[in-house]
This record gives structure tokens, sequence and C-alpha cells, in this order.
């Protein structure tokens, strides 16, 4: 029971957040977009020279920083890592690709749906699509291998980046991108967003929540644990956002969105299947970075690389839709996962009939 | 106050084929997220009832499968649980 109010509740100060940052500057639809919020920071650092999708967002920083405090005050950081980071590496690549195919993140999905945006409506089944495929991997036996206990300096890393941006981002130096217009140039004031970065962080971390889990679980066990924390963000988000004017129903006009439904359902096929496989939606990446494990940091780490392999080359979305280039992505990215998930299929049963150490 | 237990297992991938293997037997279980004052990571555990777990250990055990952990999780209400880790005999995994 107490496990079940705290993620009602985590889930419900989750949409309250996206509500309150929207009213207070940033873009429609976006209090809270874990992937959109990436890209910016690639953009700010450079990476990528879209210029309206340019900023250090202190959502990202907070929520790393958030799970990191807690996960120490709670003894709960280790560092650990080891897990096919490579494979990691490219899962991130992938679950951003789907994300600026589609214009978000499985968070932003639920807030766009509790604007009214009904291309979020078509954008859900495919993402349960793309869970449902991994959990097909997962009962044949997909693993990406246990990870190791590594030394501190591993763990650490996370926090130590965020915490470089958020001087970076304080101080301004010249070599930092800044948007002038476009939605990396709408941003809530800073108190606001870093702490509600902070705050999510906290919740997220003594919580588990996972927009990714949610749907795995009811799929794999027909447990609705993490769903409860999923429906919540849902329902306060809407709630909200009926009470501020902020729900505007239609698929036509929406804010940071295409109508391309087609795209909009595969590019989210690609973000849940690419998520099963990493074991966690991109806020859980940022989570469990951290909690000191560098294989999410990774994760992260290639979320912040498709975004700019998505903008560098013109494939990722915008409101005038999906360019020839990006539908080819999309379905090449879909194609990677089943090859990553076949691939990596009963590894630990091979493992464990050969053991490498006697070789040695 | 009510007490049930827990197994865990190192990959989700163990934790599908547990209930594979005991589903249709007489035992009541049910899988569930490893709750969260057991561990913070995101896992999948067997729930049972306390006096069934050493035989439903072996039966996973006697099918190949690799398990983790065993807990005794006691909930009072809204307060936090109480978790007792079980250090069960014949255990390989330990």
């Amino acid at each position: 029971m107490r496990d079940r109010l705290s993620i009602i509740f985590a889930g419900a100060v989750v949409g309250l957040l996206a509500v309150i940052l929207v009213l207070q500057g940033n873009p429609a639809n976006m209090g809270f977009c874990v992937a959109c919020f990436i890209r910016d920071i690639a953009g700010g650092l450079g990476l990528h020279r879209a210029g309206v999708v340019q900023f250090l967002r202190p959502e990202i920083i907070g929520l790393v920083l958030g799970a990191f405090v807690t996960a120490l005050y709670v003894r709960e950081f280790k560092s650990t890592g080891g897990s096919s980071p490579l494979m990691r590496f490219l899962l991130g690549m992938l679950m951003m690709t789907g994300a600026l195919i589609f214009l978000g993140c499985p968070l932003r999905m639920i807030l766009r749906l509790a604007g009214g945006d009904w291309n979020a409506l078509v954008a859900l089944p495919g993402y349960v699509l793309g869970v449902w495929f991994g959990t097909l991997f997962l009962k044949k036996g997909f693993t990406l291998g246990r990870s190791q206990v590594q030394t501190a300096v591993n763990g650490y890393a996370g926090p130590f980046i965020a915490a470089v941006l958020l001087i970076l981002l304080v101080t301004a130096p010249a070599f930092i991108f800044f948007s002038e217009e476009g939605p990396g140039s709408m941003a809530a004031p800073l108190f606001l967003t870093l702490g509600a970065g902070l705050l999510v962080g906290i919740l997220a971390q003594r919580t588990r929540l996972c927009t990714m889990g949610a749907i795995r679980d009811l799929i794999l066990f027909k447990d609705y644990h993490l769903f409860l924390g999923f429906a919540a963000i849902f329902v306060v988000a809407l709630v909200g956002n009926l009470f501020t004017g902020q729900f505007i129903p239609g698929f036509e006009d929406q804010p940071v969105a295409h109508v391309s439904s087609l795209w909009n359902f595969l590019g989210m096929t690609v973000v849940g299947f690419a998520a099963v496989l990493a074991g966690g939606c991109p806020m859980r990446q940022l989570i469990l970075t951290g909690e000191g494990q560098s294989d999410a940091l990774l994760t992260v780490f290639g979320m912040g690389t498709g975004a700019a392999f998505m903008h560098n080359f013109g494939l990722a979305g915008s409101p005038a839709g999906v360019s020839p280039a990006g539908q080819w992505i999309a379905i090449i990215s879909l194609a990677l996962l089943f090859i990553i998930g076949i691939s990596n299929v009963n590894l630990h049963r091979k493992a464990k009939t050969k053991d490498y150490s006697k070789a040695s | 106050m009510a007490s049930s237990c827990y197994i865990t297992f190192p990959s989700t991938f163990f934790a599908i084929r547990a209930e594979s293997v005991l589903k249709g037997q007489s035992y009541f279980f049910k899988m569930v997220p490893v709750p969260r004052s057991i561990s913070s990571s995101c896992g999948t555990a067997l729930r049972c009832e306390c006096e069934d777990i050493t035989t439903l250990k072996d039966r996973l055990l006697q099918s190949d499968l690799e398990l983790e952990g065993f807990y005794r999780l006691e909930e009072k209400g809204l307060k936090k649980p109480v978790v007792t880790e079980l250090y069960l005999d014949d255990q390989e995994t330990r």
C-alpha cells in the first residue's frame, strides 16, 4: 500500500509540475520532456546546430542530481557498469531517433495526450507495440549481461557532468549556445526548472517511476504498480490543463508536433522497443545515472549523440512532418533493434556452458 | 501485520521462466515488481506464502533457474515495511 501510494504521488507531482512549468514559460505540452531536453543540451554544447533547440536544460541536471543526492542519503548509490556498454550506447541513440521522429519521449507523449494533442493518441499504441516487441525478446532470454561493481569514479561521472553543465548554464560562457527563438528559447525561471528536476529526481529515485516499466509489467505479468504512476501523470496533467485553459483538443496545429500518424506511431514503437532492451525509459536512465550506473550514463550519451545525428543530418521530425530520410531512419532503427534483440538472446546460457575464465 | 516472502532473480528472463515453471501448481504466488524496500533496481520478484518459499526455491533450482535472493517483508500499513533477508539452506546461488 505504501509503495502504491508513493508511486501515485510521484506521478501526480510530475503531472502537476509539468503544467506549472508550461505556465511559467516552458514550451507547450513540454513541461517535462527528457528526450527533447537532452537534445537541447546537445545543441547547447554545439553538438548540433539546429538554432531553435539549444539550451542547457536545468530539468535534466536536476533529475540526475536529485537522484544522486537521494541515493547517497539512503545508501543506494553504487558504482556499477560494464554490461554491454556499446549496446547501451546504441540503444540510447535509437531511443532518441524514435523520440525525434515523434517529437517527444514517452513522458512528453503522456503530457501531449493530457494537453489534447490527439497525435499522441496515435503514438501510444505504437509505444505499447514497441514495448511488446521488447517483451518478446525478454521471454526468449534477451539480456545485456550482468553489471559489475566499478571504481567510484565511474559512478560519480554522471553527477559530476550534471554539476559542470549547471556551472556552464549559470556562467553562460561564449562557447555555449542558447536559442534566441523557437522551443529552445522558451523556459520557466531557473529556480523552478532546476527545483522541479531535483524534486522529480528524488521522487523517481524513491519510487522507480518508469514509463516503459509501466507497460512492460502490464504485458508480462499483468502487474499495474508502475502503471499507477503513468496514469497519475496523465490524470493530474489533464486536470491541470483543463483548469488552466491549456487543454486544446485536436490533431492540427498542436505545439511542437506533426500530424504524420504513421511516423508518430512508428517513432514511439522504436522508443518503446529500445527502452525495454535498455532496461528503462529516458527518464529512468537519468535516475540510474544519478544512482551511479555508468551503463545508464552511456545510454544518456547515446541519446545526446543520437540527437546530434538526427539534427545534423536533417532527420528529426518537425511541425512540417518527417522527411523521407527521417522515415528511412525510423525503419532502419526498428530493424537494428530486432538485430540487437536477436543477437543478445540467451547470452547468459552460452556463458554458463562456456567458462571463459578457464581459457585464459 | 501482513507478511509475505519474495524470491528475486538476476534477470527478467528467469522471472518469466519461474512463472511458467510454477504455473498450474497448487502454490499461491504472484509475479510483482521487486518491492522498493528490498531493492532500488526495477526487476521482477516472485511473491509467495512464507511457508512455501523453501519448496518453491527447490522446485525452481531443479528447473535450472538462477535465483538471486530471498526476503520476508512485513507490511505495517503506511509505515516502512520491515525487510529480513532469508538464508535458505543449500542455496547454490550464494
